[in-house]
């Protein structure tokens, strides 16, 4: 059985995922297959190249919320670099729902409080509404009108797509809501679909790496944790 | 005896069917009906198999809650509703904000109208307020699970699913609630889509109507329906684990 969400570029052709069917235990293993076969096809691609600058803090992020850093950590791979410089400088208090927002600058400012573990509230209430951008238009648009309604811009931007996936998934990661797990998983099917040449060159391949482990992980997490575990925080 | 100052907006799918099957053996018909009929492809809400066997025994349909759980998906609505002489007409658009099918509403004598149209629609202005109210079920126990699909993502956090009757307001799913009930999880989880959200929401229907029957009022469990959290379409992975649940962690 192949996983048919990434088989098709979802960039072009979105996918609404309305009543979907049931295909049993041999779906969740073609789902595994296919995410590990990309976890393969990212490492196999040219080694550096992409940004660095939030591995550091996505490995101390993980550390600190109680997740292997196995995720993480790769032998076979140099260790990982602390990037200084003012890439966290962006505040989420600069942005207001009543302003136009730059969306890579919403989504650079969400990460810095995410990883500072600071603002949860404001967080999550940023971060709902470009969930629910991306869950009604199945696209990340280059900036919103105020009240982020509606998107503006390009909506191809593959580096959005990457970072609103490490954005959702330090968000899961934290509170452990369902929720934000069913979107990185759509975020990430996206990505999947992409070609080679386009999901590469914006995250190190470590972070590509670490954000779809980190999916297969909670998911597997789930199929065999007890019943509680997972409500809304 | 039909409850007269009650409406119904229904579309051919298995909802609109469990619906009146369920209003039909509770007798709590309503006055009216305007079927929203789709002549193009499949809507969200239809049975894709042509021939799907009809479920007349669920495995835990002994189970009072499930006491609506027995229908025939195959049964059209327009079929009911020629069997039990209920008066009805063919809505002039599938789109329920469309302004020809808001005026036929506003135009009717009910003050209220049970709502069953195509998955996935939302009703906006100018039918919110165009001085009737809306009732309907949500598939998910308010305010905890608002959204879509909840019931899977409460099976997966509580291992129970929900349905909650609600007036619809302007802001999806925090309309005042009528009437909510927690459900367990179903023997037969793949049909939940089809059939056990179909018979949660039933179960809920007629109770909140035969409430308004007995006491002529419209009584609220809770007024105040903020809060919870809002979730969107599942993914089919999360939808799996929901659904294969006991199999996979051996949860009797």
């Amino acid at each position: 059985m192949k996983y048919s969400y990434t088989q098709i570029n979802r960039l072009d052709e979105p996918i609404s995922y309305m009543y979907t069917t049931f295909n049993g235990k041999e779906f969740l293993e073609s789902y595994r297959i296919d995410r590990k076969c990309r976890i393969r096809r990212v490492e196999e691609a040219v080694k550096g190249g992409g940004e660095k600058v939030y591995e550091a803090a996505t490995l101390d992020f993980l550390q600190r919320e109680g997740w292997d850093s196995e995720l993480f950590c790769d032998p076979s791979m140099p260790a990982v670099e602390v990037v200084g410089g003012g890439v966290f400088a962006c505040e989420l208090s600069q942005f207001s729902i009543v302003d136009s927002i730059d969306t890579e600058k919403l989504l650079v400012a969400l990460l810095a409080a995410q990883f500072a573990c600071t603002h949860d509230v404001i967080v999550k209430e940023w971060l709902d509404r470009l969930v629910q951008r991306f869950e009604v238009t199945k696209k990340v648009y280059k900036s919103y009108q105020p009240g982020l309604r509606k998107g503006e811009g390009s909506n191809t931007s593959v580096r959005l797509y990457w970072l609103l996936s490490l954005s959702l998934c330090l968000f899961f990661v934290r509170t452990k809501n369902l929720k934000y797990l069913n979107t990185l998983l759509k975020v990430n099917d996206l990505l999947s679909s992409l070609p080679q040449e386009l999901i590469l060159g914006h995250f190190s391949v470590r972070l590509m790496k670490t954000i779809f482990k980190l999916e297969l992980a909670a998911v597997a997490r789930l199929q065999f944790a007890g019943r509680g575990q997972h409500a809304a925080q | 005896m039909p409850l007269n100052d009650v409406g119904l907006v229904a579309a051919n799918t298995t909802r609109s069917s469990a619906y009146l099957q369920a209003l039909v053996r509770n007798n709590v018909l309503p006055g009216y009906v305007l079927l929203l009929e789709n002549s193009e492809g499949q809507m969200p809400g239809q049975l894709t198999e042509t021939s799907a066997a009809a479920i007349t025994e669920l495995p835990d349909a002994s189970l009072d809650c499930w006491s609506d759980g027995a229908f025939d998906p195959n049964t059209s609505v327009q079929a009911i509703l020629d069997q039990y002489h209920v008066p009805y007409e063919i809505s002039p658009s599938k789109d329920i904000n469309d302004p020809a099918v808001v005026n036929l509403i506003a135009a009717r004598a009910e003050s209220v109208f049970i709502y069953s149209g195509f998955g996935g629609a939302i009703l906006r202005q100018p039918l919110l307020t165009c001085g009737k109210r809306f009732l309907h079920v949500h598939g998910g126990y308010l305010p905890d699970f608002k959204g879509s699909t909840t019931n899977y993502y409460s099976l997966i956090c509580n291992g129970s699913m929900g349905a909650s009757a609600i007036f619809l307001s302007a802001e999806i799913d925090c309309g005042p609630i009528l009437m909510r009930k927690n459900f367990p999880a179903p023997a037969l989880r793949s049909r939940i889509d089809h059939f056990y959200d179909s018979a949660a929401r039933a179960k809920v229907l007629v109770e909140t109507l035969k409430r308004y029957e007995a006491s002529n009022e419209w009584e609220f469990e809770l007024q105040n329906n903020e809060g919870g959290e809002t979730y969107y379409v599942i993914h089919p992975v999360l939808k799996h684990i929901a659904i294969l649940d006991k199999e996979l962690t051996g949860i009797k």
